[in-house]
C-alpha cells in the first residue's frame, strides 16, 4: 500500500444492544456482557426461536425533533442516528456542506423490512407502489445535506465488509473527500425470525438466552440474531493527518471471493474463503505473523465454525495456535447485514483499549475448532492489525485488515 | 476513469414463460445448471442470470472462465409479489407459514449470489441500491470494484418487473407483467478478454466523472429496463452479435 493512499477511520457512530456509543459498546463488549434476551415486543410463542439481542430504542440525534424521528421506519432511525453520531465525532458535522461526502452503507433487506413491518401493523404498502419512490440512503443523504455518491450494498452478512471496501476505494480515486461506510439491521422482526428460525438456522436455546451464542464451542446449536448498526467516517490519511483528526484505525486491507457453491450452506471446499483472507492480509502488506487478533465470523452454527477454523489453519498455519481469535457474535448476537460493521468496531475497541474481546460460553471448545481462543474473558494485549472475517449467504466470503495508527 | 461495456443483453420475458426459463435459462449452456439452482429463486433473479447467458452468447464466450470477474446486481423491489403472498399466509398460519426459501432468494443480495453461483464466479459478488436509483448505484459500485480489486471483468445486472404493478393477495402479478433483465460486461480498457470486434470508439466507452455515470449511459439503462419492447429471450443470432448498449449510448449522446 502507497502510504499517501492509505485511508483513514477518523469517526464512528453505532446503536446496538450493547451500547448506543462507541464507549459504551467497547466498555460491555470487554466485560464479556451478553444482549441476548427472550423477544419482546411481537409474539413468539409459536417461533422456533424465540431470543435475540434487540435494539428497543435508538437514540434521537441532536437538530431532529423527537416527532419527526418518531415518525421514520426503526431502519432508518438507526442510519440516521449512526451517520450523524460518526460524522460528529469526526469532527465533519459542522462542515459538511464544505466537502463531497460520500454513502456506502451495507442494507440488505430494506424494501422487505419496511413492507412486513407496515403490513403487520395493518397496512397496505406492499400494494402502494406510490409509497416507495425514494430508499432510505437516499433519504439520510438528502436530510442531512450530504452531497457525494450513495450506495446501498448487500453481501448478507459480510456487507459492512463491502461498504468499508467500497468507500476505500472511492476515496482512493478521488470521487469523494470524506465517506461514511457501515452496515445497518434491524432484522429481528416476527417473519425474518420465523424465516431463520423455519431454515433451522437459529438456536433453540430459548431457556438460557444469554447462553445461547456459542460459537466454538461444542454444544452450539445455531446462531441468535441482532439489531444494530455501525457506521464509520473514512478519509485520506493526508486529509486526516492535516486537519489533526482523531485516528481510530487504518483501514489497510480487504480481500472478497465467492464460494458459488449454495446461496445458504458454505462451501465444502475452503478455497475461496482462504482465498479472501490471503487476499485481504497481501493488500495491507502484512503476513500471518503480524496479526494480533483475528475477529471470527463463527456465528455458533455447527457447520460454519468448523469450515472457518479449516480456513484459518490452511492460511495461518502452525501460527493459528498463537494468534488470539474471538467471536463477538456471542455477546451481540448475529447482527446479519450489519455484522461486519459492528465487528470491525470491535476490533477497533480491542486496538484502542488493548485489550482482546473474548468469546463468552466457550466452555468445551470444539476439537476440530482448535485455535487459540480468548474464551469467556477479556484479555490485555497490544493489538497492531486486526482481522474480521465475515461471510454470507450468497456465498460470500469477506477479509478486513485494519491497523493501528 | 473509464471502462468498456464488452457484451450486453436485454431479456423481456412474460411471468407466464418463466416457467420454462427457470428450468433451462442459458440458450447453450455449457454443462447443466444443478435442478435445484433456480426453484425457489425470483422472477427477478431468473430473467438476471438469463440476460447474462444471452450476453455471453452474443459475445461468443461460451468457453470463457468467468472465475475471477465479479458480479453486481440491482434488481428493483424485489420480492414485492412474494412478500404480499407471506404476509397472508403469516397471518392465515403464524410462524411456521413464513418459508424459509424467503431470505435467502429475495434479499438484495439474493441475484448476484445466483450468478455467482451459475456461472463458478468466484470473485466478489454482492447487490446494490435495491429500489429507484439502483441502476447508477449498480455502475458506480461496479466500476469501483472494476478498478479498486484489479478485477478482469464485471457482470452488472438490472433487473425489475414491467410494468411495475401491485401485485394480487396472493402475490400473482397482473397478466402481462413482464420480468426484464439487463446485463452489462464490464471490462477495463483494453480488455483482457478475446475480443470478436475492434476497440470502442472512444465516445462508447462507459466514463465516470467523480464516480457518476453520465447522464446518457443512465438515459439508456432506464429506457431499456422501463421501455420493454417484447423481445424474444431465445435464438440468438451468435454470428451476427450487436452490441445494442454500446450503440444506443453513442446514440443518446449524439443526441
Amino acid at each position: 500500500m502507497n502510504p499517501d493512499n492509505a485511508v483513514w477511520i477518523t469517526g464512528v457512530g453505532t446503536a446496538t444492544p450493547l451500547g448506543h456509543t462507541y464507549a459504551a459498546f467497547a466498555d460491555h463488549l470487554l466485560a464479556g456482557r451478553s444482549s441476548v434476551e427472550r423477544v419482546r415486543g411481537f409474539d413468539v410463542s409459536e417461533h422456533p426461536c424465540q431470543i435475540a439481542s434487540q435494539l428497543h430504542e435508538v437514540p434521537c440525534p441532536c437538530g431532529i425533533s423527537p416527532e419527526e424521528f418518531g415518525r421514520l421506519h426503526r431502519l432508518e432511525l438507526l442510519m440516521r442516528w449512526c451517520c450523524t453520531a460518526a460524522l460528529r465525532d469526526a469532527d465533519w458535522w459542522e462542515r459538511r456542506s464544505e466537502v463531497r461526502i460520500g454513502v456506502v452503507l451495507g442494507v440488505g433487506a430494506e424494501w422487505l423490512e419496511l413492507w412486513e413491518s407496515d403490513g403487520l401493523a395493518g397496512g397496505r404498502r406492499v400494494y402502494q407502489l406510490e409509497q416507495d419512490g425514494e430508499s432510505m440512503i437516499a433519504r439520510t443523504c438528502r436530510v442531512l445535506g450530504l452531497s457525494g455518491p450513495a450506495v446501498s450494498v448487500s453481501a448478507a452478512c459480510a456487507s459492512g465488509n463491502v461498504a468499508l471496501s467500497q468507500a476505500r476505494h472511492w476515496l482512493q480515486l478521488g470521487w469523494v473527500d470524506v465517506c461514511l461506510a457501515g452496515a445497518c439491521d434491524m432484522a429481528v422482526t416476527p417473519m425474518a425470525l420465523a424465516g431463520f428460525g423455519n431454515l433451522r438456522a437459529l438456536s433453540r436455546r430459548n431457556d438460557e438466552p444469554q447462553a445461547a451464542s456459542r460459537p466454538f464451542d461444542r454444544q452450539r446449536d445455531g446462531f441468535v440474531m441482532g439489531d444494530g448498526g455501525a457506521v464509520f467516517v473514512l478519509e485520506p490519511a493526508t486529509q486526516a493527518r492535516r486537519r489533526r483528526a482523531r485516528v481510530y484505525a487504518e483501514v489497510a486491507g480487504y480481500g472478497a471471493r465467492s464460494d458459488a457453491f449454495n446461496m445458504v450452506i458454505p462451501s465444502p471446499d475452503p478455497g475461496p474463503a482462504i482465498a479472501a483472507v490471503r487476499e485481504a492480509l497481501h493488500d495491507a502488506g502484512c503476513n500471518p505473523e503480524d496479526v494480533d487478533y483475528i475477529n471470527a465470523h463463527a456465528t455458533s452454527t455447527p457447520v460454519g465454525d468448523i469450515a472457518e477454523a479449516r480456513v484459518l489453519t490452511a492460511v495461518f498455519g502452525d501460527h493459528i495456535h498463537h494468534v488470539p481469535i474471538s467471536s463477538t457474535k456471542s455477546m451481540t448476537g448475529h447482527l446479519l447485514t450489519a455484522a461486519a460493521a459492528v465487528e470491525a468496531l470491535a476490533c477497533l475497541a480491542a486496538m484502542e483499549r488493548s485489550a482482546l474481546p473474548p468469546t463468552i460460553n466457550l466452555h468445551d471448545p470444539d476439537p476440530e475448532c482448535d485455535l487459540c481462543h480468548v474464551a469467556n474473558e477479556a484479555r490485555p494485549a497490544k493489538v497492531r492489525v486486526a482481522v474480521s472475517n465475515s461471510f454470507g449467504f450468497g456465498g460470500s466470503n469477506t477479509c478486513l485488515v485494519l491497523k493501528a495508527v | 476513469m473509464c471502462c468498456e461495456v464488452a457484451a450486453d443483453a436485454v431479456v423481456h420475458v412474460s411471468l407466464e414463460s418463466l416457467a420454462e426459463l427457470r428450468r433451462n435459462p442459458s440458450p447453450c449452456p455449457s454443462e447443466p445448471l444443478p435442478a435445484s439452482l433456480l426453484k425457489h429463486a425470483d422472477e427477478q433473479t431468473v430473467v438476471g442470470l438469463c440476460a447474462v447467458y444471452q450476453a455471453i452468447a452474443k459475445a461468443g464466450w461460451q468457453t470463457t472462465c468467468f472465475g475471477d470477474w465479479g458480479v453486481v446486481a440491482a434488481p428493483r423491489f424485489l420480492g414485492r409479489p412474494a412478500m404480499a403472498a407471506a404476509l397472508q399466509r403469516f397471518a392465515a398460519e403464524g410462524a411456521w407459514g413464513v418459508s424459509p426459501h424467503l431470505i435467502p432468494h429475495r434479499s438484495l443480495h439474493s441475484v448476484s449470489g445466483t450468478i455467482s453461483q451459475a456461472l463458478k464466479i468466484h470473485g466478489p459478488n454482492f447487490g446494490v441500491g435495491g429500489g429507484p436509483g439502483g441502476t447508477r448505484e449498480a455502475l458506480l459500485a461496479a466500476t469501483a470494484l472494476l478498478e479498486g480489486k484489479k478485477l478482469p471483468g464485471v457482470w452488472v445486472v438490472l433487473t425489475c418487473l414491467n410494468p411495475e404493478a401491485p401485485p394480487e393477495e396472493t402475490g400473482r402479478m397482473p397478466p402481462g407483467t413482464q420480468a426484464v433483465g439487463l446485463a452489462l460486461a464490464l471490462t477495463p480498457i483494453p480488455s483482457p478478454l478475446p475480443q470478436h470486434r475492434e476497440e470502442r470508439e472512444e465516445h462508447q466507452r462507459l466514463h465516470l466523472v467523480d464516480g457518476v455515470p453520465d447522464a446518457a449511459i443512465l438515459a439508456y439503462l432506464e429506457k431499456e429496463l422501463r421501455g420493454c419492447p417484447s423481445r424474444p429471450c431465445k435464438g440468438t443470432d451468435l454470428g451476427k452479435a450487436s452490441f445494442p448498449v454500446a450503440d444506443q449510448i453513442a446514440a443518446e449522446r449524439a443526441t
